[in-house]
């Protein structure tokens, strides 16, 4: 039976079927947040009114005997950086708490509202999004559905809290070096970070115009296709995103992935992975029949080049906020943002040089493979408040490490589905299936294989049971 | 420019001066530490050899 914890296909073939109404679907939803977010604290803005006023617009719609769209009744909320009317953008900051609300959405809300999905609100998130723990000193950390007292991942991390929980059928996030992935992994979700360019990021608060993308959080392939189509298409109001248009990748879902040359990541992205991860990648290679392996050249410098480039323009986006200010950002991204901002020109022309050699380099690597498979994170969620773990023997900061084997591949931009994989551990972990630019339809075919062999698994989490 | 040779807390103290960005003394250590950590990353990019012809990456479309 159909309810608010379905698939987003699912809730959208009873609300266009006349099943299920809208109305009962945020009533319920609503009922739920109420009910786990008092665990969770994923949420930082909910939005009831609006989410029953766009619930009958769909009711009326299917009443007068119109299609609402593909993602009718589907719930869904966004990273607090994104615009939505009326509401203050925090970008998970207090500062910005002070500027005047949204005149009007964000141009993926719009596309979404438009195929049918009801908005619920807004979520926590790091600050700035300068962050892969999801901890945040002004709104608190957004939890773990599967083990509150662990980290939820960032920075999108009330994203991954929600849509695990299914508080709502998908959320959506960013992802400038893995804060789509990294929750993705940590949460047990199917993210996508698409290529980057591909969606608009029009109305969202910008963290590093260069690496910036903006993407979906979901529990199976097929509603992240869904969703991912629905965002799909040309914007003028981001100037990076692409004028090509939309290739729909829902309807190749399912069709035979077997034709597809997978390879699995080599060298750096074995050395700092802890058994967890290797086994994650272990387990999804068998499944596809992977067996040859592929080293991605000087990976380690291009994680350093990302390191940089983020580091000099996050911190030139916010020198005035840091100069005037700068007692009231949270400590954790504010000392990082200062370091940044005493970088020397050169490293970061060097960076963006760098960034396309390498670009070349594994372009070229896509000649002879599709497919790349790669540890996501390089263990599972750490304890909230835990700022070190030892990977590869090394100790090393959770902030600024739990994304080593993502920032190598959203440097250049390369498409990226997260794939949840069950049966390797108590918590949940992930992969990253890696394609060649454009073909984010490869990348989530593979993971819809992955899902119908077992292999992959999103598994909702209800923390009320025990943490009540 | 390496991280053994880069004089991180002198210049960290003076760009952070000459920048105007007022550095109070509990900060300091902090923002050193994430400056050396900075440092580090650009120290492989740096080392990184490449030919005068590669460009940066971001394209400007008028």
């Amino acid at each position: 039976m159909t309810d608010v914890t379905s698939s987003a296909r699912d809730i959208a073939a009873s609300v266009r079927a006349g099943r299920l109404s809208a109305r009962d679907i945020v009533a319920e939803t609503l009922e739920r947040i109420e009910r786990l977010d008092k665990v969770l604290n994923a949420f930082t803005h909910i939005g009831a009114e609006r989410a029953r006023v766009e619930a009958e617009r769909i009711d009326a719609a299917v009443a007068a005997g119109n299609d609402p769209g593909p993602l009718a009744g589907a719930t869904f909320a966004v990273k607090n950086l994104f615009d939505i009317e009326g509401v203050t953008t925090l970008a998970g900051s207090e500062i910005n708490a002070a500027h005047p609300p949204a005149a009007s959405d964000a141009t993926a809300i719009r596309r979404l509202v438009a195929a049918g999905a009801i908005p619920l609100g807004a979520l926590n998130m790091g600050e700035y999004a300068y962050d892969f723990t999801g901890e945040n000193c002004h709104y608190g950390p957004s939890r773990n559905p599967h083990d509150p007292d662990r980290m939820s991942g960032g920075s999108s991390g009330g994203s991954g809290s929600a849509a695990a929980s299914a508080m709502v059928t998908f959320t959506l996030g960013s992802d400038t070096n893995g804060s789509i992935r990294v929750p993705s992994s940590l949460c047990g979700l199917f993210g996508l970070k698409p290529t980057f360019g591909r969606l608009s990021r029009a109305g969202t608060f910008p963290f590093c115009a260069s690496l910036d993308h903006i993407g979906p959080l979901a529990r199976s392939a097929a509603d992240l296709a869904l969703v991912y189509d629905a965002l799909q298409g040309p914007d003028p109001d981001d100037p990076v995103c692409t004028d090509r248009p939309a290739e729909p990748a829902a309807p190749a879902l399912e069709g035979d992935a077997a034709g597809l040359r997978v390879s699995v990541a080599a060298g750096y992205f074995e050395t700092l992975a802890e058994p967890v991860a290797l086994a994650a990648v272990a387990r999804a290679a068998k499944a596809l029949g992977a067996k040859r392996m592929l080293e991605i050249p000087r990976a380690q410098e291009a994680r350093s080049a990302a390191y940089v480039i983020t580091a000099s323009e996050a911190a030139a986006l916010h020198r005035e906020r840091l100069a005037a200010r700068p007692m009231d950002f949270d400590p954790d991204v504010r000392d990082r943002l200062l370091a940044g901002a005493l970088a020397p020109a050169q490293w970061y022309v060097r960076a963006q040089r760098f960034r396309a050699w390498y670009r070349r380099a594994v372009l070229k690597l896509f000649e002879d493979t599709d497919i790349v498979i790669a540890p996501n994170t390089p263990t599972t969620a750490p304890a909230i408040g835990q700022k070190t773990f030892t990977l590869g023997g090394q100790e090393m900061p959770v902030r600024a490490n739990m994304g080593i084997f993502t920032q190598p591949i959203s440097f250049i931009g390369l498409p990226v589905v997260a794939v949840p994989v069950a049966g390797v551990s108590d918590m949940p972990i992930g992969v990253q299936v890696i394609a060649a630019p454009w073909r984010e339809a490869d990348a989530l075919s593979i993971a819809a294989a992955l899902e119908r062999d077992g292999v992959a698994r999103s598994t909702i989490a209800d923390p009320t049971e025990t943490h009540a | 420019m390496t991280d053994e040779t880069f004089p991180s807390e002198r210049y960290v103290l003076l760009a952070a001066e000459a920048a105007g960005i007022d550095l109070p003394p509990e900060l300091r250590a902090a923002v050193l530490q994430h400056f050396a950590i900075l440092a580090e990353h650009a120290a492989h990019v740096m080392a990184a050899g490449l030919d005068d012809d590669i460009e940066p990456a971001p394209v400007f479309r008028p």
